[in-house]
């Protein structure tokens, strides 16, 4: 037997259907739910990416400041030098992360679950 | 050809894109209550009764943190506070309870854990960034005052501090008690699928889904983003008292929340310390005490009650784990 | 009247076709892979030469046999594997033999293969979806399940192809009479 244009038809079907659902379930995957806010080291909120809001992580060299807008996040305003962390730009899929470094504040987007965990003590 | 192509089509469609079930549904919310984070997680086909459900477990978890609130003017335990050394003050039957239990810990634990850590405790302002370090001598003249048997438990449920200058303070045990009496509120209103969890200190029920349990992580005492275990919730309580949890930093030196009521200083030796139990009560203040008791002593003292399980991660990051508890977790970092 | 002779060829053929699909499947148990409920199925070579040489009835039978006899010799004779195992076979063999017979003139061994390759994965993720995984989650991966299923769908639909077609060549007849001739 040898390859026939049927073969060659649903080959050809199915890579592109495989292809297709590839970016579907990356992007239903990925959504961020919240935004984590942290501050030298340690937790100093959770917000949900779904209410716009502006916050404030105080850190030493001063205040960061945090946009939540249409489901993404950033940082706004930062008393750091270069400011990275405010090119960094918006944040939205889970695992994102926008970062101050000289001012210990950490922003990130965790999807529904921590590392897959339903809860996290400690 | 048509015909077949078409066919095809659908057949692949509909193996490529599988079934879906919905007869289960999360519905998570969170709250800032009692100075930390309360979230509240329940699998339930209904939404609507859900969120009521929720409502009711967040409304009680408030009723306890007036309740057992050492700031608020008008609670019951300032009350208390303001007459140590004067006379007794009548008090609710959930209060009375709630510290008779708490002395009842403090006897188990030996004195490890005492809600009358309170007049040392304030004196270290951990609610402060920048804190407060006691002088050798306040700590010598306060130290005097931290004893839970000088907590006069009397009739028509009144309560006595016996030395002037006493003070309770029910943080080691307030949260695992609301996250107890929240499970409740939820289970009253028909939920039996569900995880509470309150700044570390948590209860589920049931599972997630039909044969897929909850699944409960551990933070890494020094990576607060990530887990450095996991187990399954198996309708039990988890605790956790860590060093990392509350502290500051002076002269390069960390001053954590966890002190030893019998030096009135922090208590050396451990990372963190996680309990599991029956009831978050009882998880809490045990967390606190094994903490205060060190590896050895602690982890002794874990496996010598039945009702407790625990682990145990010291200064230098190494785990111990109870018997009992060795195949139900699952540790994320090798060291 | 059942011909001895033919019946004897056929359990032989029958049991070379099984042994054959053993000693592929023990081979690929020998491949690490990401999942345990995923296997890459060269077994099915077999199955796909007993549905061009002898017929469907015959294709089951040594689909059923290779699980049977496979899970005993593994150790996993009732086990939920020997189950997924047993399932995806079947549903697969049964659709490679109807894609077969009826369209024939549209796909080689290439596109039966890949039927069969898509069935036996869709069906063993259901089965997990409702007897072991309860979680939406698992339907993320069967983009990724699927695709390495086509990949050894294909690979052995033209092996297949390739056997058959010198099988053919051999006996000096159209594949399509193979059938015809053995019986």
């Amino acid at each position: 037997m040898t390859i026939t244009k049927g073969d060659k038809i649903l080959i050809a079907i199915v890579l592109v259907v495989n292809l297709l659902s590839v970016p579907f379930i990356f992007a239903v995957q990925e959504e961020g739910v919240d935004v984590l806010v942290e501050a030298d080291n340690k937790l100093t909120g959770k917000y949900s990416l779904k209410k716009n809001q502006l916050i404030s992580a105080v850190g030493p060299l001063g205040i960061s400041e945090i946009e939540i807008k249409d489901g993404q996040a950033r940082i706004v305003q930062s008393p750091c030098l270069r400011k990275v962390c405010i090119k960094m730009g918006w944040i939205k899929h889970s695992g994102e992360i926008a970062a101050c470094v000289p001012n210990k504040v950490v922003v990130r987007v965790a999807g529904e679950n921590l590392n897959g965990m339903d809860a996290v003590v400690g | 050809m048509n015909k077949a192509l078409k066919t095809f089509l659908i057949v692949i469609f509909l193996f490529s894109v599988g079934c879906d079930s919905q007869d289960v549904k999360l519905i998570k919310e969170t709250r800032f209550l009692m100075g930390t984070l309360f979230d509240i997680t329940v699998s339930h086909p209904d939404v609507e009764k859900a969120r009521e459900a929720i409502d009711k477990a967040f409304d009680e978890i408030q009723r306890i943190e007036r309740l057992t609130s050492n700031f608020s003017p008008k609670s019951e335990v300032t009350k208390i506070n303001q007459n140590a050394g004067k006379q007794a003050y009548p008090v609710s039957k959930e209060l009375y309870i709630l510290l008779q239990k708490s002395i009842q810990y403090s006897q188990l634990a030996n004195g490890t854990f005492d809600i009358t850590i309170g007049a040392i405790q304030e004196f270290w302002k951990f609610e402060d960034e920048k804190g407060r370090i006691p002088a050798p001598k306040t700590i010598m003249n306060l130290l005097p005052l931290v004893d839970f048997r000088n907590v006069s438990l009397e009739e028509n449920h009144q309560v006595r501090l016996k030395k002037k200058g006493m003070k309770l303070d029910l943080g080691a045990v307030a949260k695992g008690y609301a996250v107890d009496r929240g499970i409740d509120i939820l289970k009253k209103h028909n939920i039996e699928n569900a995880i509470l969890n309150g700044g570390g200190d948590l209860k589920s029920i049931g599972e997630k889904s039909p044969g897929v349990p909850w699944k409960i992580g551990l933070r890494h005492p020094r990576k607060p983003s990530d887990i450095i275990a996991s187990l399954d919730g198996k309708n039990n309580a988890i605790a956790t008292s860590g060093d990392y949890q509350k502290y500051f930093v002076k002269d390069g030196i960390r001053y954590h929340h966890i002190l030893d009521p019998k030096t009135g200083k922090q208590a050396e030796g451990l990372q963190s310390v996680t309990i599991i139990a029956k009831e978050a009560m009882l998880a809490d203040a045990m967390a606190t005490a094994v903490f205060v008791m060190g590896a050895e002593q602690g982890m002794k003292f874990v496996e010598s009650q039945s009702l407790l399980e625990g682990v145990i991660i010291t200064a230098d990051g190494k785990k111990r784990v109870s018997n009992n508890l060795r195949g139900e977790i699952e540790f994320h970092d090798h060291n | 009247m059942i011909d001895t002779t033919q019946n004897t060829r056929r359990i032989v053929y029958i049991s070379l076709l099984v042994a054959m699909s053993i000693v592929l499947h023990t081979l690929e148990q020998m491949i690490p892979l990401p999942s345990p409920w995923i296997k890459l199925g060269i077994s099915n070579i077999a199955t796909l030469l007993a549905l061009v040489l002898l017929g469907f009835q015959e294709a089951i039978i040594v689909t059923l046999l290779r699980v049977l006899i496979g899970s005993i010799l593994f150790g996993t004779f009732l086990s939920p594997t020997f189950m997924l195992s047993l399932m995806g076979g079947i549903s697969s063999a049964i659709v490679m033999g109807l894609f077969y017979k009826f369209f024939q003139r549209y796909f080689s061994l290439i596109g039966i293969s890949l039927f069969g390759a898509y069935v036996h994965t869709t069906v063993v993720i259901m089965l997990v979806y409702y007897f072991i995984i309860h979680h939406k989650e698992l339907f993320y991966l069967l983009p990724v399940f699927l695709f390495f299923s086509a990949v050894t769908g294909i690979i052995n639909g033209v092996i297949a192809n390739k056997l058959v077609t010198k099988i053919a060549e051999e006996k000096g007849l159209g594949v399509n009479l193979l059938q015809k001739d053995f019986y």
